[in-house]
């Protein structure tokens, strides 16, 4: 499955603010077209199965949260694109609406 | 604190997102669909939570709850919770609640068999199961029927449950135990639910939290956590009681002169009875009758009724008692 993530988005929770982060949220970028061919079977891999793998729903789990919490989707897929727009931005008060992500381009 | 405005933006973004994957994958297997948009829905949701909590419409899931149950920690979280830590939580609970109801109606613990209308007005419902939290609610299962009692059988057999979790938690003395339970085996059976219920060392979760209405009127405050040292107050408890002091009805059924021991019929389960040779006669002379027998029990962990009995007085039951016997 590795060969089929192209880049990484790293939210700046984990990356700057919290001492102690619980979880590290992650977008996992795959190469375009990956999640049509899974979700149609083509792959050779059950698709609920490889999901969970991929969004760290195996991961360990610390004071309740898995550790990897993953969101899997094709480059320019709308998961993709919704949850970099989503995690870009911040609710709480006090923070900066707008922020900044990390990302790692494993192609 | 949540910025409202922010978090519908939010929300927005997520919508979009799941609207929009839909579309694109519509063909796909639903089970295959559901898991791909799983994250995003999960998300979406706890931005909704986060909005009604600003807003203070928090709705309660479940208004008619006597108890809300809580696991968190270890393997709990994510809204899941291992299947046997729920079973083993909500068996523990009912069983508890039908055990102190029957003490509660009848005066006397009840080891095997409630009655049929006391096990009934002491059965409960799980009314939600609340996503994010593996938050469960119950409420007692039959409505309210007796006009005179200010609260159902079950809300007060549950009521004593929490009054055993506060003291386990608080690692409270053994007198102010015997002061809440003074029946030896009605305090073995609460305590040793409270031994089912709170997590252990090796647990899959890491405390469970009582709330709801009947936590207030015995722990003076909303919510009561157990933790590790609830269990280990409670089991220490047992372990230090392992002999006590017990009086049991029940028909004797097999004696052996020889080896100076009798079998008490109690209930469903037999009690080993050892007799002093003072009382050879009076035993040879019940064989087959009902008897009370007094003396010390020597009791293992886990188990409510004793192993042995070091039997220091008999006597044949009346037909009342014997009527009485359960």
């Amino acid at each position: 499955m590795k060969d089929l993530v192209a880049a990484v988005l790293i939210n700046g929770g984990f990356a700057s603010s919290k001492r102690e982060p619980k979880d590290v949220d992650v977008v996992l970028g795959l190469v375009p077209g990956t999640i049509g061919e899974l979700l149609a079977g083509r792959l050779g891999v059950n698709a609920v199965s490889a999901i969970a793998l991929l969004e760290g729903k195996v991961s360990p789990v610390v004071d309740g949260h898995h550790l990897i919490h993953g969101f899997a989707d094709d480059i320019g897929g709308p998961k993709y694109e919704g949850m970099r727009r989503f995690f870009q931005r911040s609710d709480r008060l006090g923070e900066p609406s707008s922020k900044g992500l990390l990302r790692v381009s494993l192609k | 604190m949540t910025s409202i405005e922010q978090a519908r933006e939010q929300a927005r973004v997520l919508e979009d997102a799941i609207a929009l994957a839909r579309a694109k994958h519509e063909d796909a297997e639903p089970r295959a669909l559901a898991a791909y948009l799983e994250s995003l829905v999960d998300e979406l949701l706890a931005v909704r939570a986060r909005i009604d909590a600003e807003l203070g419409l928090s709705a309660d899931p479940a208004p008619a709850a006597s108890l809300w149950l809580r696991l968190r920690g270890g393997r709990v979280g994510d809204g899941r919770a291992p299947v046997h830590v729920v079973g083993k939580m909500l068996e523990a609970l009912q069983r508890g609640t039908r055990q102190v109801a029957a003490f509660i109606e009848l005066g006397t613990a009840v080891v095997h068999r409630i009655p049929k209308e006391i096990d009934l007005e002491a059965s409960l419902d799980m009314l939600a199961f609340a996503k994010g939290s593996a938050r469960i609610a119950v409420a007692p299962a039959v409505p309210q029927l007796r006009v005179h009692e200010p609260e159902p059988l079950a809300d007060k057999a549950l009521q004593q449950l929490v009054a055993a979790a506060v003291w386990a938690e608080g690692e409270g003395s053994d007198k102010t135990l015997d002061d809440l339970f003074p029946d030896v085996m009605v305090r073995r059976q609460v305590l040793s639910r409270i031994r089912d219920m709170a997590p252990g060392p090796r647990s899959d979760y890491a405390e469970v939290e009582f709330r709801g209405p009947v936590v207030a009127p015995v722990a003076q405050r909303e919510a009561v956590i157990v933790t590790a040292r609830g269990s280990s107050h409670a089991s220490s408890f047992l372990r230090r009681h392992s002999q006590e002091r017990v009086t049991y009805g029940g028909q004797l059924v097999a004696i052996d002169i020889e080896k100076e021991v009798f079998d008490l019929r109690h209930k469903h389960r037999r009690i080993r009875c050892h007799i002093p040779p003072t009382l050879h006669d009076a035993a040879k002379g019940a064989i087959e009758s009902f008897v009370e027998v007094e003396g010390v029990g020597t009791f293992q962990r886990g188990e409510e009724l004793p192993r042995r009995v070091a039997v220091s007085a008999l006597r044949a039951l009346t037909m009342e008692e014997r009527a009485r016997l359960r």
